[in-house]
């Protein structure tokens, strides 16, 4: 039974959040403020954590960045900042996903469950994986579609194989350029915006409705969930 | 930016102060009606300043030639006409400068009364003085408009914020109940009953906020014992202290020397009452929340109260860029009231020296002998 961690600091969300998750299956935890809820996190390894933004003690985002310290367990981010810089902060520190309050708590537990099989399903750092109908292979460096190879540069391959290890994760921009090495260090984040046309290019077969990597507007990219 | 009739538009290398950051510079696709009214405005005074001047010149001077009683050559008569000239063009520049920056001023109102409060006009660097204070008068309209704007649209979004989780408690509750994770009785249904309540307050606590940015929430001031003041807040919030385990109690220097304030007791009740309860929220079983009731320290003319807490407290980082109210949020509390009493009380709300204290710094209006 997979395990999940909620820390929110009002305890009716956390219940609510609770007894949806645990009437799914979920094996659940509560914790009400940050350093609690990093110190649970560390205990008893959940298999996801859904945290709020603002919480009492330490804030949120100071966990997400000190649990992506440690391990790579999914985030989902319960919060009720609704701004696009806040969503970019969120996803900046690898949040997996972000929902915002008032939520629906049966759409929690479908996202739940989404990352959770979105993470299990994610390949480990191999030389080679197949996501959709693409055929990736890292230490050849080769892209391919139903056997037909299609030519990136190093760039684009880079680029294509980050946004495809996790499909469905967004990744922002800058995120994107630090995962592309052997780009300028002083590159601009919309730098990435011309690489991403250029493998849309490559790639899809119609490049203005894209089916593999997909924008998500104010945020960055991600590729396309099967 | 001047320019005769006919021939290619021309515009300055860079934009001008006010042109929005994301609008193309030159404009493409033709100049814009605006712009276009803005270099007629230019021309035309211009214009119809040198025609004027030049015919009144010319009469002046064939009068002055009649008046030497014909002898007048003919080539000075052609000279005379040419500096007639001459002078009405230079008037006419003097006046197409001044004109420009007025008409950089009437364009820029123009962006304003679209709510583009960003627009700024350049400051004329000669010209009669009038037209450098008319811009500078502008500048400082635009952005006092600019910092308005800003406060209500922060304003909103906080308010937004802070109604979106109880808002998610009684979506949550609701769906809760109609999926059948949770029982349908009367229990719960007093409890959502609740939850509706405290939308309620929220929102009374919006339309405080609003009537306080508008200036129109009304204060009763009334000589006030603090001290008695604070013992009422702490004894009313000592069973809630009491769940939460920290010890709650109320610290003066010795009381005999306050004497009552000038204050209205109501809503400093309301804001002491919230941030006790904010500081209770915030601090760990086990600790202490004090309210202190004292003079101020190095000064006679005012007097303080202290709200201190051994909690997390607003980080030291935090103070310097965020004001009082964003602080409190930051520590993932909101009160309409703490932000009335920082406009409104009409007293200095100072977030503290130190992390986890605020201060109420009410002013005496009569000095402590």
């Amino acid at each position: 039974m997979p395990t999940v961690l909620v820390v929110d600091d009002e305890p009716q969300i956390a219940t609510i959040a609770r007894d949806y998750l645990s009437r799914a299956g979920f094996s659940v935890a509560v914790a009400t403020d940050g350093t609690s809820g990093l110190e649970m996190a560390r205990e008893s390894r959940p298999d996801l954590v859904v945290l709020d933004l603002g919480l009492p003690h330490l804030d949120g985002l100071a966990v997400a960045r000190a649990l992506r310290r440690e391990s790579d367990v999914p985030i989902i981010m319960l919060t009720a900042r609704v701004d696009e810089a806040d969503r970019l902060a969120g996803f900046d520190v690898g949040a997996d996903d972000y929902i915002t309050k008032p939520f629906s708590p049966r759409e929690l537990v479908a996202r739940v469950a989404s990352v959770l099989r979105r993470s299990r399903h994610a390949p480990a750092a191999g030389a080679r994986f197949d996501v959709a109908d693409l055929s990736i292979d890292v230490a050849k460096m080769r892209v391919e579609r139903r056997g037909s190879l299609i030519d990136l540069t190093a760039t684009e391959f880079q680029l294509l194989t980050a946004l495809a290890r996790y499909p469905g994760r967004v990744f922002t921009r800058g995120q994107l350029l630090d995962a592309v090495r052997g780009m300028e260090v002083e590159s601009f984040e919309r730098a990435i915006d011309a690489h991403v046309k250029n493998v849309r290019r490559k790639l899809e077969r119609d490049p203005h409705r894209p089916r593999y990597v997909l924008t998500v507007y104010g945020i960055g990219y991600k590729f396309a969930e099967s | 930016m001047t320019r005769w009739h006919g021939g290619p538009p021309r515009y300055d290398r860079t934009p001008p102060p006010w042109w929005p950051h994301d609008e193309p510079w030159p404009p493409r696709g033709g100049r814009s009606l605006r712009e276009h009214r803005r270099e007629r405005f230019v021309r035309r005074s211009g214009w119809y300043s040198f025609w004027p001047l030049w015919v009144l010149l010319w009469l002046a001077a064939s009068f002055g030639r009649r008046g030497f009683g014909g002898a007048f050559p003919f080539g000075r008569g052609i000279a005379l006409l040419l500096a007639c000239a001459a002078v009405a063009g230079a008037v006419a520049v003097i006046i197409r400068r001044m004109a420009g920056p007025v008409a950089d001023i009437v364009s820029a109102a123009d962006r304003i009364a679209h709510r583009d409060y960003d627009v700024r006009v350049r400051e004329p660097e000669f010209g009669p003085a009038w037209v450098g204070d008319t811009a500078r008068a502008f500048n400082a309209m635009a952005s006092e408009l600019a910092s308005q704007d800003k406060a209500r649209r922060r304003l909103m979004a906080d308010v937004a914020h802070e109604l979106r989780t109880p808002l998610a408690i009684v979506q949550g509750k609701l769906e809760g109940l109609l999926d059948g994770v949770y029982p349908r009785d009367d229990e719960r249904l007093q409890g959502l009953l609740e939850d509706t309540r405290v939308l309620g307050r929220l929102v009374e606590d919006l339309r405080t906020l609003s009537t306080a940015e508008s200036g129109a929430l009304a204060l009763s001031k009334e000589p006030t014992d603090i001290v008695a003041l604070a013992h009422d807040v702490v004894s009313s919030l000592s069973a809630h202290a009491e769940s939460a385990g920290v010890a709650l109690r109320v610290e003066t220097d010795s009381p005999a020397e306050i004497p009552p304030i000038a204050i209205d007791p109501l809503r400093l009740r309301e804001v002491l009452t919230n941030l006790v309860a904010n500081a209770l929220r915030h601090t760990p079983r086990g600790g202490r929340v004090i309210v202190g009731v004292g003079s101020r320290e190095g000064g006679t003319n005012s007097v303080e109260v202290r709200v201190a807490d051994n909690g997390a407290g607003i980080s030291a980082e935090d103070l310097p860029q965020v004001d009082y109210f964003r602080a409190v949020k930051a520590q993932g509390a909101f009160s309409s009231v703490e932000f009335v009493a920082r406009k409104l009380l009409a007293v200095a709300f100072d977030p503290s020296r130190r992390p986890r204290e605020v201060v109420i710094d009410l002013p005496l209006e009569h000095p402590l002998p």
